[in-house]
């Protein structure tokens, strides 16, 4: 049983600020909460099918043919047909640094376009996409972001485990197995829930306190400008009350959701389109809950790394997966092929467990922009890097088309995604202005 | 935006920052009055609104009122909304408007014009009431500002030993219209920055306090070097990724150290048994489990880098320790290079760092008694021997080397018959100098033997000095079988190649430690601080420290089952900063400690809560503790009700249940995140000027010349009143404190726009030389530069044109100095009188800036110049306006491209005062390099007539006749980047005549910088 939250709690805080609330069913009105916008960027290592020519098979090409606002899709993407309105391939782009960069870096930088090759002092590497929206979504939801990769772990730098950065541009450790990520986000743990409310109490505690000081500070400053310091103490007082807002998460029960498609045994030494399925339930699940609005999924490893490397070989296919991206012969490239229509097949599933669950707005999928892509386009080439968008049509996209965007940066291409998600972004890495393209119309 | 731009375009620049200033600012409204408008009026302030509001405005609105009232006025100008009473910067408006009406360029020629009478009794009655107005007191009432996140840190780093770098923590400061961060209208507030400053202060004393009972676990290990060192090297194949490049298991030894302290300790034992599925080959997947078992699948002697050192070995094991050659920088372009670092790249690299805490690389080094190498027609000539040649054949160097007298030897090879080029190794006395050689080509006719033969022709290799006496020789090597002789002669004391060794083996190379963290693609190591010059042919320990946090860790899981993964990198280097020949780095060995205690509890523990237990202390100990800690961190007594506050807090924390320890914990995090501790204020008790008081004056001149907070000796003046008294003692003071560093390094990169270099991106095709370290050096050249000029208090013109330059040997190198400077990477003047050098304009780190790296920009530079140098700032671009393309490669010129930008309406007016100052910098090339153009396209003419035909003449131009407007600007922007805002008018106006009381003196710098200190805008709140 549910218990609606007394609506003076939403009316709490500062008037005039936006102050973070649970915005959930389980308040019994939804009306005010503005509506959310998601985030999910998933990565494939090792490029995408482009067959050589003189190989025959150009119907296996993962990039549609021909540009235009009608996408004809290939053997390798065939399984996303039936939802033709709702992506869009994007072709052309590249990361700057990319070019510059060991090709074996580009999964590192997917999401980041940091220079790599040249990192400044004491970095590692830069903020990703998907951090960027957690930091403006945070405030709405449970978790700042779900990192998920097929290896737990952050892999190590140059052969990363892991396609999301934090604000310092350190890695941040990815979950694989679908148990875990369920107990993480969807169990909450009473022991951890108390201790989670005596770190927010202290913090509230601490927090007044300082508030306290600085007003006696400020009647001894008197007859002085105290313009800075009301600044100071206005943005104190938004602190505290974010800081009850989490607390109530604390509170606030999951809203209830049918767990039974969920198959939490599911691994990455099992079926491979088992562990995928499973993996992407947890996602749409997680967006229906609003338990985050952002989401990085790293499918596979570049350069061979990492169990994903046998998956082929166990979908009755004859190499790994980095044997079969560095493969020229026809069967070679077939075969690679058709692992590009396996994860096709894998993708398509998101978007239909996306229009299938609703919020309080409707389908998923229609506030969600889903990233898919590689850093490179066939293995080793950091040029037109294989990117696919899918949802996100009340967000202002305009979907069913192949962009050419030859020679555009990615970074133009996130500060654009950025803007969709109505997230006030001036730059993006090394970006230099929004990218403009039909799909932004 | 709009109005914004045409009123830009209107008005000078002077007025316009004052308007924009009001229009964009919404807390200052329109007339600054506004605030004050409940206060009764003086009788002057009475009488200068009277005249505006009676007479002048609607006089003005009469004759302007159709353009300028209203919602849409033009340019942005409304009259009906000026203030009751023009205040401070709206004086520049109310000029503005007379001399536009003087000029008769207002009301414009198409709208009716007034009568020269009326216009006459306006202009009186303006002025009249501007002399009043300028001369009302301007209220002044302190303020608070925050200080910026750099500053927090120095004020943390200074008074409680934190060394870990949070800045990035926090969200970074916004940069002001002149460039600066500490600004009290850009630096705003926002809910996440209030967060990240209490986050800091959290982390930093959760992080310092420790349990003074609690014994720390201590890492410590040395790495010692030698040909045949081991007499246990591991059996195992040592791999380390792909390309793997390792020292022979038998030339090292690593062991555990338990160094002596004064305290107990638990020595941290690092792991030695692993278990890996993949990356011990190579990079190859494996997916196979292996075990391994030993310290040297720990710890490595790793040197991959960039292959190809062009003359010897970048590395080669001698008897007594391990030598390197200076690390080129590699270009690090995937394609164009490797990107495995430097030419000689030594590293320890390891699993096992601590994850906190300072560390202590001590490097036991010398410099080696080395040889010159040769180039292979670099034979000696009898003219400048000293004793016949000698020819040893290699089947008698069992025999030795007999030398009769001291000196300085040539050694060349004889082999005929050697094919291609190939390494010869020679060892003296187990000396090794390797050098890869061709066949002789043929002996010069002189150098003949006592005989009066030439057996064979020789090969030069390399020049030594060598005691008397008969020593060990042997040749070794794939080219050693060719070897059929060895040729040696003594070279002449006087002659040029004695001269030539002397300065080589004088030269004593820079040790560098660096750390960071191993991957396949770019550099992560970053220095320990600076490098260190070994001067001495004896074994000397060398100390490097740092604090761990700051270095990149790799961050991988515990139980990651990658061989690869996670592995640290300790680098030890010979820097490389010209490239001339020098001796090698001998190194004994390495010891790593960390963390590196020389105290239990440590210093940071120590400031914030004494090194007692406090657990077992009481009350009364606990308030002094905290009020001890306030007073610290507020750099000014707390009051008892400040203090009172904070043990509140520690009570509170008590009654819920938490420790002592836990409890001064929460009290402590109050302290560093209360606004006293991280604002700056200044406490004033009404409108009227008030000095200082001497806790704030201390902050205030410490916060602008050190960055930080301000040292005992200055709070110790204030407690005893005596710091106005001192001033000029106290600023010298503080001017020769190492820490005056990071008031240049601030200044100086925001003023000039340091930034633009880091971003950078220059075309290494067309400038090779530009590589990363290059940048590094160049960016240090304009804060080197501003320092030499304020140590010397030379005349201000310096800044744009003098006979000095101050260079360190890479950017000597890169400039062609005819002097070479010898001191590594350390700064040092030179007298060059090059005329295209010397200044900040010669200087190619801001030049190159000022560009995209393929082409100069005349109009960034102009621009920027405008700005920063002579203080005229031109307007901003309209919006829209298309940029010229970057890098374009069709066959129009800059120059011509530029025209067609300009020519367009709308665009010729503001770039009036951009590009006449650009174009005559032309002459310094995309990457800031001086060059020959004929002066057709160097060639502008100043806003105010003056004729310049090039780089030198605008220099000149600059020193000499606009030499008063130079010393403003540096003035004028060193005000404000010291009291963090704007002058204002009346601030402006003393600060000039104290500027301009120093002409006779050319503006001395550091009279200048003494002068912004004693002005009001400065002392008073």
């Amino acid at each position: 049983m549910v218990q609606p939250l007394p609506r003076r709690t939403m009316l709490r805080g500062l008037a005039g600020a936006a102050v973070a609330l649970p915005a959930l069913e389980a308040m019994g009105k939804v009306a005010e909460a503005s509506p959310a916008n998601r985030f999910c960027a998933i990565y494939t290592a090792n490029g995408m099918s482009l067959p050589n020519p003189k190989n025959g098979i150009d119907q296996w090409s993962w990039f549609p043919k021909e540009e235009g606002a009608r996408i004809q899709f290939t053997n390798s993407t065939e399984p996303l047909a039936k939802f033709a309105n709702h992506v869009t391939f994007l072709s052309g782009m590249h990361h700057e640094n990319g070019l510059l960069a060991d090709p074996h870096m580009c999964s590192d930088m997917w999401l980041t376009g940091a220079p790599l090759h040249d990192p400044a002092p004491g970095t590692f590497n830069s903020v990703s996409l998907d951090q960027v929206v957690a930091q403006q979504t945070k405030v709405h939801c449970r978790q700042p972001s779900l990192v998920l990769s097929i290896d737990a772990g952050v892999g190590f730098l140059s052969r990363t485990g892991t396609i999301s950065y934090n604000q310092e541009g350190k890695p941040i450790p990815a979950e694989s197995h679908p148990r875990r990520v369920f107990d993480r986000m969807f169990r909450s743990d009473p022991a951890n829930a108390d201790q989670e409310r005596k770190k927010l109490h202290r913090r509230m505690r601490l927090v007044d306190s300082v508030r306290e000081s600085a007003s006696d500070l400020k009647r001894q400053l008197g007859a002085s400008d105290l313009r800075r310091m009301d600044q100071y103490l206005t943005s104190i007082q938004e602190v505290e009350s974010r800081l009850e807002a989490s607390e109530r998460w604390l509170d606030v029960p999951l809203p209830p959701q049918d767990y039974s498609s969920l198959n939490l045994d599911a691994t990455p030494e099992g079926e491979p389109a088992d562990y995928y399925r499973n993996m992407f339930d947890l996602i749409a699940l997680a967006f229906q809950a609003d338990i985050t609005r952002s989401v990085a999924f790293m499918l596979n490893r570049e350069d061979g790394m990492g169990i994903s490397d046998t998956f082929p070989l166990r979908l009755g296919l004859s190499r790994t997966h980095h044997n079969l991206s560095h493969a020229e012969d026809p069967d070679g490239q077939l075969m690679f092929s058709k692992y590009d229509r396996f994860l096709s097949e894998q993708i398509a599933f998101l978007m239909q467990r996306l229009t299938e669950l609703k919020d309080a707005h409707g389908a998923l999928l229609d506030r969600t922009i889903v990233l898919y892509g590689s850093g490179c386009s066939t293995t080793h080439n950091p040029r037109n890097l294989p990117t696919l968008v899918a949802g996100g049509s009340q967000l202002g996209l305009r979907h069913g088309g192949h962009w050419r965007h030859d020679g555009a940066r990615m970074s133009n291409f996130y500060l654009r995604l950025l803007q969709a998600m109505g997230i006030h972004a001036e730059a993006f890495s090394d970006s230099t202005s929004p990218l403009s393209s039909p799909l932004f119309a | 935006m709009v109005l914004t731009f045409l009123l830009r375009r209107l008005l000078p620049p002077s007025v316009l920052l004052a308007f924009s200033y009001l229009l964009v600012s919404p807390e200052t409204g329109w007339g600054q009055d506004s605030k004050a408008s409940d206060k009764p009026l003086s009788a002057q302030e009475a009488e200068v609104a009277s005249v505006a509001q009676e007479v002048l405005i609607p006089q003005l609105i009469q004759w302007c009122g159709d353009c300028h009232q209203g919602d849409e006025p033009q340019s942005g100008i409304r009259i009906d909304r000026l203030g009751r009473i023009p205040r401070d910067r709206e004086i520049l408006l109310w000029e503005e408007f007379r001399n536009q009406i003087v000029q008769g360029k207002m009301p414009p020629e198409d709208a009716p014009q007034p009568e020269k009478q009326e216009i006459a009794e306006w202009l009186a009655k303006c002025d009249q009431m501007l002399h009043l107005a300028k001369s009302l007191p301007v209220p002044n009432r302190g303020g608070s500002r925050r200080m910026t996140v750099a500053q927090f840190q120095n004020t943390l780093r200074d008074l409680l030993d934190w060394q870990v770098d949070l800045t990035a923590r926090v969200p970074p400061d916004a940069i002001s219209r002149d460039g600066f961060t500490n600004h009290v209208e850009s630096m705003g507030m926002s809910p996440a920055v209030a967060e990240a400053y209490f986050d800091v202060a959290d982390h930093v004393v959760t992080n310092s306090l420790v349990d003074p009972l609690q014994p720390p676990a201590i890492q410590a290990f040395q790495m010692a070097f030698g040909r045949q060192i081991n007499p246990n090297p591991c059996p195992d194949a040592l791999v380390l990724g792909a390309n793997s490049l390792l020292l022979p298991n038998s030339d090292f030894v690593i062991t555990e150290d338990f160094p002596e302290k004064p305290f107990s300790y638990e020595p941290f034992r690092m792991q030695r048994k692993f278990r890996f599925i993949e990356g011990y080959v190579g990079n190859d997947t494996i997916r196979e489990w292996k075990e391994f078992d030993s310290i040297y699948h720990a710890v490595f002697a790793c040197m991959r880098g960039t292959p190809g050192y062009p003359v010897g070995l970048a590395y080669e094991s001698a008897p007594d320790g391990l030598l390197l050659r200076p690390a080129i920088p590699s270009p690090e372009i995937f394609g164009e290079s490797n990107t495995y670092g430097p030419m000689a790249n030594f590293k320890i690299s390891l699993r096992e760092l601590p994850t906190h805490g300072r560390f202590r690389v001590t490097v036991r080094a010398k410099k080696f008694e080395d040889a010159l190498l040769l180039a292979e027609t670099e034979f000696l000539p009898s003219s400048e021997a000293d004793s016949p040649l000698v020819v040893i054949p290699t089947e008698q160097l069992a025999n030795g080397l007999p030398i009769a007298h001291d000196g300085i030897y040539q050694l060349d090879v004889g082999a005929p018959k050697l094919e291609g080029r190939k390494e010869v190794r020679v060892l003296i006395d187990g000396r090794p100098f390797t050098h890869a050689i061709a066949a002789s080509k043929g002996a010069l006719e002189s150098d003949r033997t006592s005989d009066g033969q030439v057996p064979i022709a020789g090969t030069p290799m390399f020049r030594i000095r060598l005691p008397a006496g008969n020593h060990r020789i042997a040749i070794d090597g794939p080219g050693a079988a060719d070897v059929e002789a060895i040729y040696w002669r003594k070279i002449a004391p006087s002659s040029k190649p004695a001269k030539d060794f002397e300065a080589f083996e004088k030269y004593g190379p820079f040790v560098g430690v660096h750390v960071g963290l191993r991957r396949d693609c770019g550099s992560t190591l970053n220095p320990v601080g600076p490098a260190q010059r070994v001067e001495s042919t004896d074994w000397q320990d060398m100390v490097f420290e740092g604090s761990i946090e700051n270095f990149p860790s790799p961050d991988v899981e515990k139980d990651n089952v990658n061989y690869l993964a996670g592995i640290r990198e300790i680098g030890i280097r010979s820097e490389f900063y010209d490239g001339r020949p020098a001796p090698r780095l001998c190194i004994a060995k390495i010891s790593f400690e960390g963390p590196y205690l020389t105290q239990w509890p440590p210093p940071g523990h120590q400031q914030l809560a004494g090194s007692r237990s406090l657990e077992s202390i009481d009350q009364i100990e606990i308030r002094e503790l905290l009020g001890r800690l306030a007073t610290r961190m507020f750099r000014r007594p707390a009051t008892a009700d400040e203090i009172d506050h904070l043990l509140s807090v520690y009570q509170q924390a008590k009654l819920g249940g938490a420790t002592n320890g836990e409890a001064f914990r929460d009290a402590a995090t109050v302290v560093l995140a209360s606004p006293s501790a991280f604002f700056l204020h200044e406490a004033s008790g009404s409108d009227a000027a008030e000095s200082l008081s001497e806790w704030e004056l201390a902050s205030k001149l410490s916060y602008f010349l050190w960055n930080g907070p301000p040292d005992d000796p200055l709070l110790m003046l204030a407690d005893k009143g005596q710091l106005a008294k001192q001033l000029d003692q106290q600023i010298d003071r503080l001017l020769a404190d190492p820490r005056r560093d990071r008031f240049l390094q601030t200044f100086v990169r925001q003023w000039l726009q340091l930034e633009k270099l880091d971003l950078l991106s220059i075309d290494r095709k067309t400038f090779p030389e530009w590589t990363r370290d290059l940048k590094a050096n160049l960016r240090q050249e304009p804060i080197a530069w501003i320092g030499h000029l304020l140590d010397q208090n030379l005349p201000a013109s310096h800044l744009v044109d003098s006979p000095w330059v101050v260079a360190n040997e890479v950017t000597a190198a890169f400039y062609k100095l005819p002097q070479r400077p010898s001191g590594g990477p350390n700064f040092e003047p030179i007298l060059v009188d090059r005329s295209p050098l010397g200044g900040l304009l010669g200087q190619a780190g801001l030049m190159a800036a000022l560009g995209d790296g393929r082409q100069s920009n005349p109009i960034k530079r102009g621009a920027w110049l405008a700005r920063k140098l002579v203080d005229r700032p031109p307007d901003d671009p309209p919006p829209n306006v298309p940029k010229l393309p970057d890098g374009d490669i069709s066959k129009e010129t800059f120059l011509e491209k530029l025209d067609r930008h300009r020519n367009q309406p709308g665009c010729a007016a503001c770039h009036q005062k951009i590009d006449p100052w650009g174009i005559p910098l032309q002459n310094y090339n995309a990457s800031g390099v001086f060059v020959d153009l004929p002066s057709s396209e160097t060639t502008s003419q100043l806003a105010d007539g003056t004729k310049i035909i090039n780089a030198l003449e605008l220099k000149k131009h600059l020193a000499g006749e606009l030499a008063d407007q130079v010393a403003w600007s540096f003035a004028r922007h060193l005000a404000c980047y010291a009291i963090g805002r704007d002058l204002t008018y009346g601030e402006s106006t003393q600060l000039k005549m104290k500027v301009e009381t120093l002409a006779a003196e050319r503006y001395p710098m550091r009279g200048l910088l003494r002068a912004v200190i004693h002005s009001d805008a400065f002392m008073t709140k």
